[in-house]
């Protein structure tokens, strides 16, 4: 694997050259930072964009003519961390060495890209109406579906609750609180922002001619962009909390009980405690060989699944599993006992290195992956303004001692039990 | 071992075993992961059947419970035996199969003699029935209050009276209840069969190495017994509902599903490698997100995101499906059967477009070991020739697709509709 950067007309790009993938992917990142007011806007511009060509006007054109380029597929994705938000937007395309008569897809995936992004259909200057309207509707039918998909609803009400403090760091499209204030003006003000003030980044990544790809990217970016590098980049922040164990339950016409135990943790990003975290997540519940999944579901016979989950943006470290409504004061008793027994430092040097193994085999699966190893890089170039690098990766988890996952444990502290519990249940 | 080419730089290598069981290699010796699929003819659907010229039945929900109950064998857990070597293995059971699967970066040889191992050699007791009992009556709860589920359901009962189409998988609280020892050996001896299954070994490795490992297992010297295959008893009856109204005013959304039901006799003088590709051809040309259908149901506020479409065909009975929430479900059910009625003819530029897609696809599945096993698991079991697959696609015609059309009449469509008002 090759790796270089390389500025070209101002804008920062980055070759990856694997050989062995069928693939090529090419990514276009505009990064800038978060703006909680401004999250639904910078959420709806993916799908503007995609369905707003002056090229391509319809979805049905978009997906017609990205068949033609042999199944190529458009994605789009908002990606935040910290006080960093990305719009990114991906073209993956089979690589022509395999196709019979070898079409220059490279060519048609930088137009597509420049056509989508660049050159939306506007009125007067301004993003139309009946775009705007149609993202505010979908919206709308996002949160009725939200609400109609029971262990949807539960998770977006659990993590409302958690950090009803820190509601800044939801980030949960559509914030229905912040909707009634999306309009074509705020629309294409953030999209001009984006094109204006953000920082882009180009990847490209699979075995590609670099050469080629390079006089592409001079011809279709011969205009000079506004390319802002970003600074002030924070990816750690304090989270507010409460004293109490803030207890809720909500009711429904429900099969099953949603439970969810949340935590909140302020920990430092790529820190010793971080690494540990991580670890310590896969030993309570985060596959079939953790405690939670050997107690609850194996031994007690209480739930069909149970895992548990961190993520650093959010701050949560939660437990989830559903549960026949008369097992739910159980259930959350034999959680809690699970979690004292690791806080007393009960876990096995065993546990310790099947779980370093564990996340150290997904790494490495990942950057065998073209996808996945392109997420990878741009997480890294995000986060730590360098390449991915599996080694340090590897090493920083294999450094993690049972003293560092000790002092992650003292960190739990419950915050939130949240119930969605069948409606004669309620107490 | 016999070595064909499936693309430019990938080759298959088969062999089927003394008894019955087929073999599929594929090395992928630049890739990091290796992936492993035991596939038994043993699904959902297997309800009654024949064998031997005998009847048989099973209790719903009978070869999932046998999927929960294989991974422990005498009070092993063989989830725990593989997560110590750094593997993981599950399973899954669809309408169709039970796949036993399992994934390593290193041991695989190892792994993949073990795994053969617990397969040839399961013993259930009813300690691990009774548990597993208890956790799948847990598993049937969870998608009971699931509204597209619960219409997708529904609609397949109008389609087809006989439940081995509709029936959960995971079976009803009363049938699973019903499913003790007898019901599983009954189920391991008739469809655990080594010529009921298929074996399909992904990733880096030499292929002569992996079926050196598979002929001294046990595996080899399972029994062929019967010989043959349980063959499936159908019904293809529909209910005399053909449209179906439910108003529920707890439901915050309407979804809507309209359902066609395919006359697999109208193929008959078709390849039916050609056959399965003309059927889905033809309902992408004509609903897919490229069509111009979709854009019109789209501009008229008729669907929204939730549009989704699906094409189901077994070897006994096949079906169409549109799905959408939406905030005019009877004229969406309305419009779509207009749409049914009056094709248009099929424009070769946007044929072609779609066979390219295809082509695309299919090649882009070669490049990850779990992509290029699912690939292969599902050809296979649907008897799909995999040696000139972009063949077929590359040669198939609009005429092959057009067939298609004769299925649609007014008795093979069906709608349900879930409202909220």
């Amino acid at each position: 694997m090759e790796i270089h950067k390389k500025i070209i007309n101002g804008i920062e790009v980055n070759y990856i050259q694997v050989k062995k993938h069928k693939h090529i992917v090419i990514a276009y990142n505009f990064i800038s930072l978060y703006n909680y007011e401004r999250f639904n806007e910078r959420n709806m511009l993916n799908e503007i964009l995609e369905n707003n060509m002056q090229k391509y006007p319809t979805k049905t054109k978009v997906n017609l003519h990205l068949d033609m380029l042999y199944g190529a597929t458009f994605k789009s994705e908002l990606y935040s961390r910290g006080n960093i938000i990305s719009n990114n937007f991906y073209l993956k395309f089979i690589n022509k060495k395999y196709l019979k008569n070898q079409p220059n897809l490279t060519e048609s995936a930088f137009q597509f890209l420049n056509e989508l992004v660049f050159n939306p259909r506007k009125y007067n200057n301004y993003l139309t109406q009946k775009a705007t309207n149609k993202q505010i509707d979908e919206a709308k039918d996002i949160l009725k579906t939200y609400e109609q998909d029971k262990p949807t609803y539960a998770y977006i009400n659990f993590k409302r609750a958690i950090l009803k403090e820190n509601i800044q760091r939801l980030k949960i499209f559509p914030l229905e609180e912040k909707l009634s204030q999306v309009t074509k003006y705020s629309l294409t003000d953030t999209y001009n922002k984006m094109l204006k003030e953000d920082q882009l980044k180009i990847f490209v990544i699979g075995d590609f001619d670099k050469l080629e790809v390079e006089n592409i990217i001079q011809r279709k970016f011969s205009k000079k962009l506004n390319n802002n590098i970003l600074e002030n980049i924070n990816l750690n922040f304090s989270l507010r909390k409460t004293s109490n164990i803030n207890e809720i339950i909500e009711s429904d016409d429900l099969s099953i009980s949603r439970i969810y135990l949340g935590y909140l943790l302020n920990i430092k990003f790529n820190s010793k405690l971080y690494f540990a975290m991580n670890i310590l997540n896969i030993i309570i519940g985060g596959n079939s060989k953790s405690r939670l999944f050997s107690v609850i579901r194996e031994k007690l016979n209480l739930v069909y699944y149970v895992y548990s989950s961190y993520n650093h943006d959010s701050g949560i470290f939660y437990i989830n599993f559903e549960c026949e409504p008369l097992d739910e004061d159980r259930a959350i008793n034999e959680i809690k006992k699970v979690i004292d027994n690791i806080k007393a430092g009960k876990i096995e040097e065993t546990e310790i290195k099947r779980a370093k193994e564990y996340l150290i085999k997904q790494y490495k699966s990942r950057a065998d992956n073209l996808v996945g190893l392109l997420n990878l890089h741009i997480l890294a170039d995000i986060e730590e303004n360098q390449p991915f690098d599996l080694t340090k990766t590897i090493n920083n988890y294999s450094n993690i001692t049972k003293k560092d996952l000790l002092d992650a444990c003292k960190l739990l502290v419950l915050d939130t039990i949240y119930r969605y519990t069948k409606k004669e249940q309620t107490k | 071992m016999i070595k064909t080419k499936l693309l430019k730089d990938e080759f298959i290598y088969y062999e089927k075993l003394n008894n019955g069981l087929e073999v599929y290699i594929h090395p992928k010796n630049e890739l990091i992961d290796n992936y492993c699929a035991l596939q038994v003819n043993f699904g959902g659907q297997d309800l009654e059947y024949i064998l031997d010229n005998k009847k048989y039945s099973l209790p719903a929900g009978t070869a999932h419970f046998l999927e929960h109950v294989y991974f422990e064998n005498d009070d092993i857990n063989l989830s725990d035996e593989f997560a110590d070597k750094n593997a993981d293995i599950n399973a899954y059971t669809s309408r169709e199969v039970t796949k036993y699967y399992f994934n390593s970066q290193v041991n695989f040889i190892e792994l993949l003699r073990r795994f053969l191992k617990h397969f040839s050699e399961v013993k259930i007791t009813d300690k691990t029935i009774n548990k597993e009992r208890n956790i799948i009556k847990k598993e049937i709860l969870m998608y009971e209050d699931n509204l597209y589920n619960q219409v997708n359901d529904e609609l397949l009962k109008q389609m087809y009276q006989d439940n081995k189409v509709w029936v959960d998988i995971a079976g009803t609280i009363d049938s699973v209840n019903k499913i003790n020892f007898t019901v599983l050996n009954q189920a391991i001896n008739h469809f655990y069969q080594p010529s009921n299954m298929t074996l399909i070994v992904t990733g880096a490795f030499e292929p002569e190495d992996i079926l050196k490992v598979i002929k001294e297992s046990n595996f080899n010297k399972l029994p062929n017994i019967y010989g043959m295959k349980p063959k499936l008893v159908f019904n293809d009856k529909s209910s005399t509902n053909k449209d179906f109204v439910k108003t529920n005013l707890n439901q915050k959304v309407n979804y809507v599903m309209i359902g066609l039901k395919i006359d697999l006799t109208i193929f008959k003088n078709i390849d039916k490698n050609i056959k399965r590709l003309a059927i889905i051809l033809f309902f992408e040309y004509y609903f897919g997100e490229s069509s111009k259908n979709y854009q019109l149901l789209e501009t008229e506020n008729l669907i929204n995101y939730m549009y989704s479409t699906y094409v189901k065909i077994t070897g006994n009975y096949a079906y169409f499906t549109i799905g959408s929430e939406s905030n005019k479900p009877k004229k969406l059910i309305k419009h779509i059967k207009q749409m049914l009625y009056n094709l248009e003819p099929i424009e070769k530029d946007i044929f072609l477009a779609h066979k390219r897609s295809r082509i695309g696809n299919y090649i882009g599945y070669f490049e990850n070991v779990y992509k290029i096993n699912y690939i292969l698991s599902d050809l296979i079991l649907k008897h799909i020739n995999i040696y000139n697959y972009l063949d077929v696609i590359s040669n198939i015609k609009v005429e092959d697709v057009l067939i298609t059309k004769e299925v649609i009449s007014d008795k093979s469509i069906f709608s349900t509709c879930y409202i909220n008002k």
